[in-house]
């Protein structure tokens, strides 16, 4: 039996507008669906998910520390330590700013910087009553939701006030410099100082001329939280070492470059100078073991001494040599084979005149057919004269250059850079330079130029870092680096002689060492006036100098500028230099070679 | 009929048991990978901690054995200058003698 439903199911039956309209609005449904799908996801689906971003993920920004600078002896000269700025919400104090004045007082106060360099009793006692007073005062600001109290604050200091327990205090913790051997090597590190965007960025010295280096990287990191700010997944802060500077390992020696400071001042007070500085360094490799210049400044209290003070000046600071440039005069005589130690000269039996001008020994005194050897040793201007005039001034101008007179040092330290080389080149400049009077140099240059003489002839670069360390520990070693062959080997060995004779039989034989051999230089130069013309009076006295002879350990260059006790290099510059000298030879181990 | 139907479950069981391994081992491979990353998280951040330790200690020692400590706890008028030091040019140690 055929049911009649299923008679009428075979029958094609057209659908009701019932069935029709639930189907149009099932796909009006999903139209709607995804157009609001697209408007969430497409349209607005960029800040939402910023949006969503910023809900469920924090981003901190973590600032590296900045590397540290070491002595060669893996001494810190400069390191960093957390210093602690107190800070207060007065709305959440809990106790009377009075009384919270009143019981902080005595212990920040010895944080002080004032109250630290405060000598009388008085002004102590002045001092502590306005640092109760600005610190309450600055707790009675209501209105404001943070003020700071006293920055500088030592870890003692900040415990000794949390066992207090007081309600609407806190701490700021930042990364400062700090000096374990306070302002010694002073122009060769630098200072740290807020650049015009509040960054901690480094000047002059080795902190200026490797900023970047030093400088700690900035990393941003990303946690996923929960609602309430909390790190998911058992994420912590992380903390790494990736983002720390780079330690600098300098070449100098703490036992040296103590020693050099402590002799320079008493030098420049026995003799009366003005300014003075030395400088030691390697020959053979060209690294600076010491250097020293008086006077100088403190790099934690920068900014309470003048701004000049800040430049390096046996870096950046231009000087007439004087007769120690007669080291390099007879080394280019000697190398361009135009004299030899035993040439004689032929034309310093008096005064050189050459147009208007006359030229004079420095004493006046006038050895006829002396030898290059001897002229040395007396410092005698005509015999110089001679020397530059044989070279002709295009060669020696050649020389000059070569020994990196005017030349960048390629050191790492802020304001090395080319100094003027003069251009013209006449008669008189000819014969005033081959004794070290109208050229400028610095003190670097200098021992850089003599150096290559002590270093059989090859001129290396002036070196100040001697390795720089990655935060991963990887150490990277700066190896020394040879520039050019300015003379030949056997000219090194012959001037290297001439000195040592210099030495021995010069003005400053009388301070000349009882135990160990030396070739040196005595100098004396004067000092240019501002109005033209040279100063009277008033001189630079240097004393350059290395030893053993045969394998110089050290050369050192002592310079004093206008000293009061005898304007004579050989007078003070070169007794100051062996007095040094004596107490280098111990600390480098070098024997005594006679007695 | 019968042989068919054991072959086919034999199969699919085969291939279950071959799943459920490689779900296993993906997991404890990814727990692997995770325990891992913590792992090198936490001893990245314990690495960090000592060197944040040994640069405090480092700049304690410092400040101890700096010079500028050595002379105010000192009193350098008790030291003085070596005058005649002793030169040692000649091993006189017994195995150098033999």
């Amino acid at each position: 039996m055929i049911s009649k439903y299923s008679k009428s199911r075979s029958k094609s039956v057209p659908p009701s507008i019932r069935s029709k309209v639930a189907i149009l609005s099932i796909y009006l449904g999903l139209i709607v669906i995804l157009s609001r799908l697209f408007y969430w996801q497409i349209i607005e689906g960029s800040w939402l998910k910023t949006a969503a971003n910023d809900q469920y993920q924090r981003t901190l920004t973590q600032q590296g520390k900045r590397g540290r600078i070491f002595t060669s002896d893996r001494h810190l000269l400069v390191g960093n330590t957390t210093e602690y700025r107190l800070v207060a919400y007065p709305h959440l104090l809990s106790e009377e700013p009075d009384k919270i004045s009143q019981l902080i007082n005595p212990i920040i106060i010895n944080d002080y910087e004032k109250y630290q360099e405060a000598t009388e009793s008085a002004e102590k006692e002045e001092l502590k009553e306005y640092l109760e007073d600005h610190i309450k005062q600055r707790l009675e600001k209501k209105e404001s939701k943070w003020v700071s109290l006293l920055p500088n604050l030592t870890e003692e200091t900040k415990n000794e006030i949390i066992k207090l327990d007081l309600a609407g205090l806190d701490f700021e913790d930042t990364s400062v410099r700090f000096y374990p051997e306070a302002s010694m090597a002073a122009h060769l590190t630098g200072f740290i100082a807020e650049d015009d965007q509040g960054r901690d960025t480094g000047y002059f010295g080795v902190e200026g001329a490797l900023n970047k280096e030093l400088s700690g990287k900035k990393r941003k990191i990303t946690l996923t939280t929960d609602a309430f700010g909390l790190s998911l997944l058992g994420q912590k802060n992380p903390s790494s070492n990736s983002n720390q500077g780079r330690d600098v390992v300098l070449t100098i020696r703490r036992d040296i470059q103590s020693l050099i400071e402590t002799e320079l001042k008493k030098g420049m007070e026995r003799y009366g100078a003005k300014a003075g500085e030395v400088l030691i360094v390697q020959p053979q490799t060209g690294k600076i073991l010491a250097l020293a210049a008086e006077p100088k400044y403190d790099q934690k209290k920068y900014y309470q001494f003048d701004s000049s003070l800040y430049k390096n000046p046996i870096l950046i600071n231009l000087f007439e040599p004087g007769s120690i440039m007669k080291t390099l005069t007879v080394a280019a005589g000697i190398d361009a084979e135009v004299i030899t130690p035993e040439t004689e000269c032929s034309r310093c039996a008096g005064p050189v005149t050459i147009g208007k001008y006359t030229i004079r020994t420095w004493n006046n005194e006038y050895n006829p057919q002396i030898n290059m050897s001897d002229a040395l040793a007396k410092s005698d201007n005509t015999a110089m004269i001679f020397i530059a005039e044989e070279l002709e001034s295009d060669l020696f101008k050649q020389y000059l250059q070569s020994f990196g007179i005017g030349e960048k040092l390629g050191v790492d330290l802020h304001g090395d850079n080319n100094t003027p080389f003069p251009e013209k080149w006449g008669p008189v400049e000819l014969a005033t330079r081959s004794f070290g009077q109208g050229i400028g140099t610095t003190s670097l240059q200098m021992a850089k130029s003599v150096s290559a003489i002590a270093n059989n002839g090859q001129l290396m670069q002036t070196q100040i870092v001697e390795s720089v360390i990655n935060p991963d520990g990887e150490e990277i070693v700066v190896k020394p680096k040879k520039i050019r062959q300015v003379i030949s080997d056997k000219t090194a060995q012959q001037v290297t002689q001439m000195m040592v004779h210099a030495a021995k039989s010069g003005e400053a034989q009388w301070t000349y060492s009882k135990t160990h051999t030396v070739a040196a230089k005595t100098g004396t130069s004067q000092i240019p006036a501002d109005d033209g013309g040279y100063k009277e009076d008033a001189t630079i006295a240097s004393f350059i100098g290395f030893s053993p002879p045969e394998n110089p350990q050290f050369l050192m260059l002592v310079k004093l500028i206008e000293p009061q006790s005898s304007p004579w290099a050989a007078e003070t510059a070169a007794p100051l230099w062996y007095k040094i000298a004596e107490k280098l030879f111990l600390s480098l181990n070098i024997p005594p070679d006679h007695q | 009929m019968f042989k068919k139907r054991q072959l086919y479950l034999a199969y699919y069981a085969a291939l279950g048991c071959l799943i459920l391994f490689q779900v296993v081992y993906t997991i404890y491979q990814t727990s692997l990978v995770v325990a891992h990353g913590r792992q090198q998280k936490t001893l990245e951040n314990a690495q960090y901690q000592l060197t944040e330790k040994k640069q405090a200690l480092q700049g304690t020692l410092a400040k101890e054995t700096s010079l500028l400590a050595f002379s105010q706890t000192h009193n350098l008028t008790d030291y003085r200058l070596i005058s005649n030091p002793i030169i040692i040019d000649k091993s006189i140690s017994l195995a150098a003698a033999n």
